[in-house]
């Protein structure tokens, strides 16, 4: 009793103001007695509102189409002259690919080098 | 009625949180079907599924020549080992290894001439006629390896495997029934390529409105230039496909394919400089 009594000469403070101090924080921290009486709900707000954004935003992540990693070119340019190109250019551009890949020169079909003699001594 | 009244917030709360997620969901559901492709047709269906096909026989083609591969090495280390030792122990071996190797072998042919057969189905610019003659002698070859694939399996003995290695002869004309095919599809992707460029020659000309009567004089020369090099390249290919009519002219195509299709090649790639060119006038 003479302890607290100690900690009560706290002359900073005056006498009638502890009480609304206390009343104030009380009411801001216990959530759950606000609930249920309905009084006081910001902070229930506040909390639900972060919580909704918080999800939201995963949500909206996940759906959101996924971006192709980009592809490191080494003529960048031209895929953009590509893209901005008129139809009959992209025409031209296709056709100027698949004769590349007609070339005469390269063959990636041949026939496999395979032994037609097996047989015993 | 009190409890009621303190959890009309609550309610609130969820319902529109609720709603808010399920019009997220609507969203995404929406953005995922627009980035298909509004309409495909089963043309396009077709060619996706024939390459994938394609791709998939490529793949077992590489396995099965690979496999081939190392039995050849095994059946080669059995073969030197039965003529240096001549015991019953190696020629034991030696048959399993042989057997081995010959049924490897049927198989990487089996694939090689399904990747054959797959790829020349694909290809657009053959004649039907041929295209048919030459996709049936490949099944008939295929269903024919398949066939001595499946007896040799049943056979144990060194004179039985013998006799299916002697049967095997029939096969060695294989080689040249794929150069005619691969002489084929190199002179149809050049076909494919004249008969795409042709269309786009007259839809430029449409475009730069080469037929009107105020068209510049360069534009009507150079869209000239380019119908000539057009019609040199349809000539090379009338020509090219005149000759491979004749018999056993597309294995000498093969065998000079550069020296053949070239002409063709530098017809095609000139015109397609030259609309490049046209689309200047623009």
């Amino acid at each position: 009793m003479a302890r607290k009594n100690l900690f009560d000469q706290d002359q900073t403070v005056f006498v009638d103001q502890a009480p609304l101090w206390q009343k104030a924080s009380q009411d801001k921290i216990d959530l759950k007695s606000n609930l249920t009486r309905n009084k006081n709900l910001k902070p229930f707000y506040f909390l639900m509102a972060g919580i909704f954004l918080i999800f939201a935003f995963y949500i909206i992540i996940v759906f959101l189409p996924k971006r192709e990693k980009r592809v490191v070119l080494v003529e960048p340019e031209v895929d953009e002259e590509i893209l901005e190109a008129h139809p009959l250019e992209q025409r031209i551009n296709f056709l100027k690919e698949d004769l590349k890949a007609a070339d005469p020169t390269r063959q990636t079909l041949a026939f496999p080098n395979i032994n037609f003699e097996i047989s015993f001594p | 009625m009190k409890n009621k009244k303190n959890l009309r917030p609550l309610f609130l709360i969820s319902l529109f949180v609720l709603s808010f997620l399920f019009s997220i969901l609507l969203l995404g559901v929406t953005l995922v079907k627009a980035e298909e492709p509004a309409v495909k047709t089963d043309l396009i269906w077709q060619k996706e599924r024939l390459e994938e096909d394609i791709a998939k026989t490529r793949q077992n083609y590489s396995q099965s020549l690979e496999d081939y591969r190392n039995q050849e090495r095994f059946y080669i280390i059995a073969y030197d080992q039965h003529v240096s030792l001549k015991t019953l122990a190696s020629l034991e071996d030696l048959v399993i290894k042989t057997k081995a190797v010959s049924l490897s072998r049927d198989q990487a042919l089996i694939n090689y001439l399904e990747l054959l057969k797959l790829n020349l189905y694909a290809s657009e610019g053959v004649e039907l006629l041929l295209k048919n003659q030459y996709l049936g002698l490949l099944e008939e070859k295929i269903n024919g390896l398949k066939k001595h694939r499946q007896e040799l399996e049943g056979k144990n003995s060194q004179k039985e495997v013998q006799s299916s290695l002697d049967d095997f002869v029939q096969y060695t004309d294989l080689d040249k029934i794929s150069e005619q095919v691969l002489a084929l599809l190199a002179l149809s992707r050049l076909q494919r390529i004249y008969d795409l460029a042709l269309p786009l020659k007259k839809d430029i000309d449409k475009f730069l409105d080469v037929g009107e009567s105020s068209a510049l004089s360069a534009l009507l020369r150079a869209s000239e230039e380019t119908d000539k090099t057009l019609s040199q390249a349809q000539n090379n290919l009338n020509l090219l496909w005149e000759k491979s009519k004749r018999a056993n002219s597309l294995e000498s195509i093969y065998r000079n394919l550069t020296k053949e299709l070239n002409p063709v090649y530098i017809n095609l790639s000139q015109s397609l400089a030259y609309l490049e060119e046209l689309m200047d006038f623009k």
